[in-house]
């Protein structure tokens, strides 16, 4: 376990969210989905050394905006609903 | 009915966006109620996230099983130039319901685990989240087309005209507005009955014995051939009894624990 009790997992959290949102909204959506996904990750193992605090709040919500907003953007390109049909699958 | 919505110049899968609407509103729900309940909100908003994974990696899991034989077939279209078929063959849209459900509880049950917490105690937000977000998300089909109702005349049933994942130009039962209006008030008697029970381990149970007959019942009404039928029934509604008999054993077991007390 680190010694700073996850503050440094936090703060790479906060910063996979930041780069996260850029790639989402910028640049490509499954490489924003994917760091979202690394950060959320970053941000329970923070939590789970017992780490509180704005950072890795931050670090969580930005990470879970880039994953929903990263999901549309990948959905979008592969197009959802069409193969349900295709597929034969229902809900 | 529609298909696809534009949101800030972009073409959206309005199925797609319904589905987070519906999280987000599920989310809404967790981060308000936890105080009322005297649950860490912290707590919640990572356990009901990390179910939500548990969802779409169950729901997909169900829904890929009876095509493993022919998805092993594919599997070269990986290696051949052909990745990006294969991902929109099998990895995006077509879900199971009942796999999302057993996937959020197997996703809560881990995320409780690791952050050693005791998810029964959360069932009082997370369980009525469940039907607000299902709610939203048969809105979704409907809007897309499929999961539609038998052939009805009008005004019973609803013509498509966009639908993408369904006929167009047939008079169908809208079950998936029925099922959707089912949910809201499943949903409503959940948040009710959150803030009445002292055993808050029932909430699961109480959750599958409101839906899971709605849904056996819903069934007979469905048109869409892709359902599989297994002798009279179709999947889900063996599902549903097989989730009937699964929180009825919860509560027998719940039952005798407090005799044993």
């Amino acid at each position: 376990m680190s010694q700073d009790n996850g503050k440094g997992l936090a703060i790479a959290s906060m910063v996979l969210g930041i780069v996260g949102l850029v790639f989402t909204f910028f640049i490509n959506g499954l490489i924003g989905l994917i760091l979202g996904i690394i950060g959320l990750v970053l941000a329970s193992k923070s939590k789970q050394q017992g780490f509180v605090g704005p950072i890795r709040t931050a670090g969580f919500v930005m990470s879970l905006i880039s994953v929903i907003v990263g999901v549309l953007a990948f959905v979008l390109v592969l197009a959802c609903a069409a193969t349900i049909g295709a597929m034969g699958l229902s809900l | 009915m529609l298909p696809y919505v534009t949101l800030f110049g972009h073409t959206l899968s309005t199925y797609s966006v319904l589905a987070i609407l519906g999280f987000l509103a599920g989310l809404l729900l967790v981060v308000l109620a936890s105080p009322r309940f005297g649950l860490n909100r912290d707590d919640s908003v990572y356990l009901y996230v990390f179910s939500f994974a548990g969802v779409l990696v169950g729901a997909k899991l169900l829904s890929l099983l009876p095509l493993l034989p022919q998805m092993a077939a594919d599997l070269p279209m990986l290696w051949t130039g052909e990745w990006e078929r294969f991902v929109r063959t099998y990895l995006t849209s077509g879900m199971v319901y009942y796999g999302g459900l057993a996937g959020a509880v197997v996703g809560a049950w881990l995320t409780a685990r690791y952050f050693s917490l005791r998810l029964s105690d959360f069932f009082l937000v997370l369980v009525p989240a469940i039907p607000l977000f299902h709610a939203f998300g048969r809105v979704g089909c409907f809007c897309a087309g499929c999961c539609y109702g038998v052939e009805a005349p009008e005004p019973w049933g609803i013509s498509f005209t966009h639908a993408v994942a369904g006929p167009n130009g047939i008079p169908l039962l809208p079950v998936q507005l029925w099922e959707s209006g089912a949910e809201l008030v499943i949903f409503a008697i959940l948040l009710w009955y959150a803030g009445r029970t002292k055993v808050r381990e029932r909430l699961l149970p109480a959750y599958v014995l409101l839906y899971a007959p709605t849904r056996f019942v819903l069934e007979f009404f469905r048109g869409d051939p892709a359902r599989r039928l297994y002798g009279p029934l179709s999947t889900s509604q063996w599902l549903s009894l097989a989730a009937v008999a699964a929180a009825l054993w919860l509560l027998y077991r719940r039952k005798n624990h407090e005799y044993s007390k």
